[in-house]
């Protein structure tokens, strides 16, 4: 597969001149991250490939209707959120067996953890060498300013630290 | 929580009738994490993303209605094959 290196919302004015390798290349970027969310969710790989393919199926389908200020991203996820949601709506009126494996994790405790922050903290080595040492090295000795030598010294006071 | 209390705060959620407290409760479950990957390996990840792709293709039939135009580059490359 080549790869297609533009933005989600050329692809989407492409697919709506009917141009279906950008609609495969927003399944390509997409699928696999919302097929992941379902089977978190369910736990049900069948559940999650229905979802999967009826929001892409959808997507085509109302390509003509997307309005102009269209975020592919925040539309897929919004709508694999209530997919998610009619679909345990249904599991739990068929009967199967969710109990075990998805009623715990709608214990308060269990919620505690969407109330943490996503990021997480980035290690001082890690920061070290992804945020300060590159600022330390563009900064070249012909650029003395009295700015740039403090900011070189805090760099350096922080890589020490 | 038990089955019968939660199938009843997801049907007044799927009418837009929860109250503000489960909407809050169904929204932090959405909102969890899963760290665990549903599929095993890279092989197995290719396999089913073409699998669901071409039950897409298959049930809006945009390959027949909309079949993908070759690029100059593949159609030279394919006169030099």
């Amino acid at each position: 597969m080549n790869r297609d290196y533009s933005t989600d919302s050329q692809l989407i004015d492409r697919m709506q001149t009917n141009d279906t390798a950008a609609f495969e290349e927003i399944y390509h970027r997409y699928w696999f991250s919302l097929y992941n969310y379902c089977c978190g969710k369910l736990h049900s790989q069948e559940e999650a490939r229905q979802i999967v393919k009826k929001i892409f199926v959808d997507l085509w389908e109302n390509r003509f209707t997307i309005p102009v200020d269209f975020s592919v991203n925040r539309h897929l996820y919004s709508c694999v959120r209530s997919a998610v949601i009619a679909a345990l709506h249904h599991q739990l009126d068929e009967g199967t067996a969710v109990e075990e494996e998805i009623l715990p994790t709608f214990a308060t405790q269990a919620l505690q953890q969407a109330r943490k922050p996503v990021t997480a903290p980035v290690k001082t080595r890690e920061r070290e060498d992804t945020v300060v040492r590159p600022i330390l090295f563009s900064l070249r000795p012909e650029e003395s300013s009295f700015g740039f030598r403090q900011l070189r010294k805090a760099l350096q006071m922080m890589m020490n630290f | 929580m038990k089955k019968e209390i939660l199938h009843k705060k997801l049907s007044r959620y799927l009418d837009g009738e929860a109250k503000p407290a489960e909407t809050r409760q169904i929204q932090n479950w959405l909102a969890l994490v899963d760290k665990t990957t549903a599929v095993a390996s890279e092989q197995e990840k290719h396999q089913i993303g073409e699998e669901i792709l071409n039950e897409i293709k298959a049930e809006t039939a945009y390959p027949l209605l909309y079949p993908q135009q070759k690029s100059w580059w593949d159609q030279l490359t394919d006169r030099f094959k």
